[in-house]
């Protein structure tokens, strides 16, 4: 992504993508088409795009929630951790053309990733329903092999600091006692907890009021806030909260592939700022969707001189 | 809208957020701390896994109801997660009931049939079977235990288990090599000793059939079987070996033994026999090569009672002879005129049978000669410590009043046709040989338990089959359906880290839960079905066919039905799981309702 302004030393990105293909059985076209991209890490990167755009697919494919077949041989999709220092290229954790993984060597190697280094918040809070609430969200902990008394202190501590009171105070221990909200909260702490590197969320405030979309939104940017390596990938509908709270936005089109611009996240100028990404998103016009994303970029960059200014 | 409330409703949104910040801002230390990072810990997180996976099936099997209120919908959940213990247990106690159900009807049959065996009209004829059908030694028990006792009404009754005739020479380690007819060999090796350094010194390593020792039968005149082996088929005195056998003895293998000798063990009781040695073949597929007339003469002039040995097991017969005076019998000696000689060995106290030892003289080695002076043998057995000779069964005694039947069946894989024919054979053999006119009705209503027997095992392999397969049919179905549910369940927790292995033994684990609750009920269900006496007052609805008990089940069946069940729920949960575990978890996540 071009024009970071990050003034620490260079890092490698956290996402490195070429050649990323993603076809769907009895689909002409594919779903996703991902020439060449990086994504930078410590920043709340909301993707946008219509429905259908391959948002979603794009951070299934990220997240090793699906595979990025067909793997051609240009196909480059790698994950660069700074906590283990390793390079995972997803062509070795995925088995080959014949993807035949008999003991099961490749998923355990995709499953040991995700549960050290990826946390997950979907729409639906897909909780489990057999758990307490803090078992639920204990459990990610629990998979990395944190010891029960730390996963006891992170887990009250998130749960009075969120003000789940229904957990707390009420003594709520199901999660059928929850409100659809404080079912998301949960479900963020599920993901958050357990010190992921990468917390992918799949509109995740989708089924929410504005106000719950605002707290989850809120605490992506305190998480990124107080570990500045960590990074947020957040797909969403809302113009409004990418504008507000992304530092990065990566809007999928439909008829076209996909462009990224720097954000500022602000309130400042927004009408103006969504009707532009509306256009942007919208626009089937190659003319239409550059000249949209030129006054974009113009507009950043000069709420980042206003806001970098005196 | 208009703009008062518009603009009321917007600063009530600025102060929620604002309070949002302001919350975030005063717990900003504490977050910090619980959002924190992580230290690795290795080699923890196994030992979690498997407590949480353990714990995690557990509840997942009776997974609480999501439909708030919905008492109706709740109890629909509740059920359906019930459903598959439920089912294990139906299919268990199908299983019983059609185990039960054939043991009994098997077992009535038996007993009816055997029953006709007391008919006064044949009662006190002597039944002599030694028949060789197909029959399991479960049936000889069944039929001895339930058929015959009742059959003797309580007299003593020796019941064949199985019978082995051996003879001493063991078959080739290459079959066919030998022609057939030309010797009747049994699997019983022979055993070289090696002799010790002087003649004094008897001691020596003995090669017994256990360490290969290839044995063959007798180098008959004009026959070459043997490549490259230049023999004397007409030298007469002694055996070629093989240089092989000479050297497993401890023998250089390029000239004879010392004393060209080697001493053969013998026989039950290892006779020691001096066998002259002949020669020494490099090229002798076999371990040892008889001369035809060393055999002869063997045969002829050694003539030893230990030479061949014979072991038939008689179920209770070492009880009985311990409880009687047999022992006084099988001790005896009978001759049997110029043809032979036929003398049982002690009583083996530890089996269920006794040995003996024959000695035969050529052109009598065969089964039916050892059959029918075991027969006379034991025929004479219940008619006094004196007995005339019963072979050649001319002079046989006649029958008396109260003489025990003696069934034999013997456990060989022959159809039962077989038998018939043999039957035929036999009484035909008594008839032309012997003069010896038989009763055969008590066989011929054994050999129809027989047939009956084979007829319902067939039926109920049948049923067996069709209903295992239903209820595999049917678990699977539920289990399928069962984790068809839960493949969102499933999506979730592969996305938050568990890998495809833990995920097949989790839903493993969840199998062996359900048929461990399964089989716990059935403990239960089976001790009160034995408590209220449920197979006595069945079997009494049936008195009529004077049977004493329809339901039979020994601790083998219920063993093999847990173990059925058992590894029927895992194959089916393990097909179910697999299809599911090879979806990434964006596939199971889709909503599929």
């Amino acid at each position: 992504m071009s024009g970071s302004a990050d003034a620490s030393p260079p890092r490698p990105p956290l996402f490195t993508l070429s050649g990323v293909c993603k076809h769907f059985p009895n689909e002409a076209r594919p779903v996703l088409d991902v020439g060449e991209l990086e994504l930078p890490r410590g920043r709340l990167v909301t993707v946008l795009g219509r429905s259908g755009s391959g948002k979603t697919t794009f951070l299934k494919l990220l997240g090793l929630l699906d595979p990025p077949y067909p793997l051609r041989r240009d196909t480059r999709l790698a994950f660069h951790s700074l906590r283990d220092g390793t390079d995972y290229d997803y062509a070795e954790l995925y088995p080959g053309r014949a993807r035949f993984d008999p003991l099961f060597r490749r998923d355990a190697a995709r499953a040991r990733l995700r549960r050290t280094h990826f946390g997950f918040l979907f729409q639906e809070e897909h909780l489990l329903n057999q758990l307490s609430v803090r078992d639920n969200i204990a459990l990610p902990m629990l998979l990395r092999g944190v010891p029960a008394a730390e996963r006891e202190r992170r887990v009250e501590l998130m749960l009075e600091a969120l003000q789940l009171d229904v957990v707390t105070q009420r003594g709520a221990k199901s999660v059928f006692e929850l409100s659809k909200g404080e079912r998301q909260r949960v479900a963020l702490l599920r993901a958050l907890l357990h010190d992921p590197e990468v917390l992918f969320a799949d509109e995740p405030t989708g089924n929410l009021d504005p106000l719950n979309a605002e707290w989850i939104f809120r605490m992506f940017a305190f998480w990124i806030g107080l570990h500045p390596e960590r990074t947020v990938i957040v797909v969403t509908h809302s113009t409004h909260l990418a504008l507000s709270h992304s530092q990065s936005i990566v809007v999928f089109g439909k008829g076209w592939n996909y462009l990224t611009l720097d954000n500022v996240p602000s309130r400042a100028r927004e009408a103006e700022r969504q009707g532009w990404l509306n256009v942007l998103m919208n626009a089937d016009d190659p003319a239409a969707v550059g000249d949209a994303h030129a006054r974009l970029q113009a507009l950043h960059a000069g709420l980042a001189a206003a806001e970098g200014g005196p | 809208m208009s703009e008062q409330p518009a603009a009321a409703a917007l600063a009530a949104e600025q102060d929620e957020l604002r309070a949002i910040r302001a919350h975030l801002d005063a717990w900003r230390e504490r977050l910090g701390s619980a959002l924190g990072p992580l230290e690795e810990v290795p080699g923890r997180a196994g030992g979690q896994r498997l407590g949480f996976l353990l714990r995690f099936a557990w509840t997942d099997l009776f997974e609480r109801p999501q439909h708030g209120e919905n008492w109706l919908k709740n109890l629909r959940l509740r059920l359906r997660a019930l459903l598959r213990p439920l089912l294990t247990i139906a299919t268990l106690f199908l299983l019983i009931a059609l185990l039960a159900f054939f043991t009994g009807i098997r077992n009535g049959t038996q007993q009816e049939l055997a029953a006709g065996l007391v008919d006064p009209s044949i009662n006190g004829v002597r039944v002599e079977y030694f028949g060789r059908g197909m029959l399991p030694a479960s049936l000889v028990d069944t039929v001895g235990n339930l058929g015959l006792e009742r059959a003797a009404d309580g007299r003593r009754v020796l019941r064949f288990g199985g019978g082995e005739p051996v003879f001493g020479y063991a078959p080739l380690s290459r079959p066919g090599t030998l022609q057939p007819g030309a010797w009747g060999h049994h699997p019983l090796g022979m055993k070289f000793l090696r002799h010790g350094a002087a003649d004094d010194d008897p001691e020596g390593k003995v090669i017994g059939f256990g360490l290969s020792t290839r044995v063959a039968g007798p180098l008959l005149a004009d026959e070459q079987p043997l490549a490259g082996a230049r023999l004397a088929s007409d030298d007469s005195d002694g055996i070629y070996v093989a240089r092989g056998l000479l050297r497993r003895l401890g023998y250089p293998g390029d000239a004879l033994p010392p004393g060209g000798r080697l001493t053969v063990l013998y026989g039950r009781e290892d006779l020691p026999i001096e066998v002259p040695v002949v020669g020494v073949s490099a090229t002798l597929e076999r371990d040892f090569v008889v001369t035809e007339g060393f055999h002869y003469r063997w045969q002829r002039d050694e003539f030893n009672p230990q030479r061949a040995v014979g072991r038939f097991g008689f179920t209770g017969f070492a009880a009985a002879a311990e409880a009687t005076d047999f022992r006084d019998y099988v001790a005896g000696q009978w001759e049997t005129g110029e043809d032979g000689k036929f003398r049982l060995g002690a009583v083996e106290p530890s089996s269920a049978g006794f040995g003996f030892d024959v000695a035969l003289r050529r052109g009598q080695l065969d089964e039916g000669f050892v059959r029918e002076g075991l027969l006379a043998f034991l025929l004479d057995d219940w008619s006094g410590p004196a007995p005339q000779l019963v072979f050649p069964p001319r002079e046989y005694t006649p029958y008396h009043p109260g003489q025990v039947k003696y069934i034999f069946m013997t456990v060989y894989p022959r159809p039962l046709l077989l038998d018939r024919a043999l039957m035929d054979e036999v009484k035909e053999l008594l008839k032309s040989e012997h003069e010896l006119q038989m009763d055969f009705s008590s066989l011929n209503k054994l050999l129809m338990i027989g047939e009956i027997n084979q007829a319902l095992d067939w039926i109920g392999r049948i049923l067996g089959f069709a209903l295992a397969g239903f209820t595999l049919l049917i678990i699977m179905l539920t289990f399928q359906e069962a984790i068809a549910r839960k493949s969102k369940k499933l999506g979730v927790q592969k996305a938050i880290g568990l890998s495809n292995r833990s995920v097949l033994g989790l839903y493993v684990l969840q199998a062996l839960y359900t048929w461990a609750c399964a089989a716990l009920l059935f403990a239960a269900v089976a001790a009160l079905v034995v408590a209220v006496d449920v197979p006595g007052r069945i079997t009494a609805l049936f008195e009529q066919f004077a049977v004493e008990r329809f339901f039979q089940l020994g601790a083998g069946d219920l063993a093999a039905i847990l173990a059925a069940t058992l590894l029927l729920s895992i194959f089916s949960t393990l097909l179910a799981v697999w299809r599911l575990a090879l979806l990434s978890p964006a596939e199971l996540l889709v909503d599929r309702e």
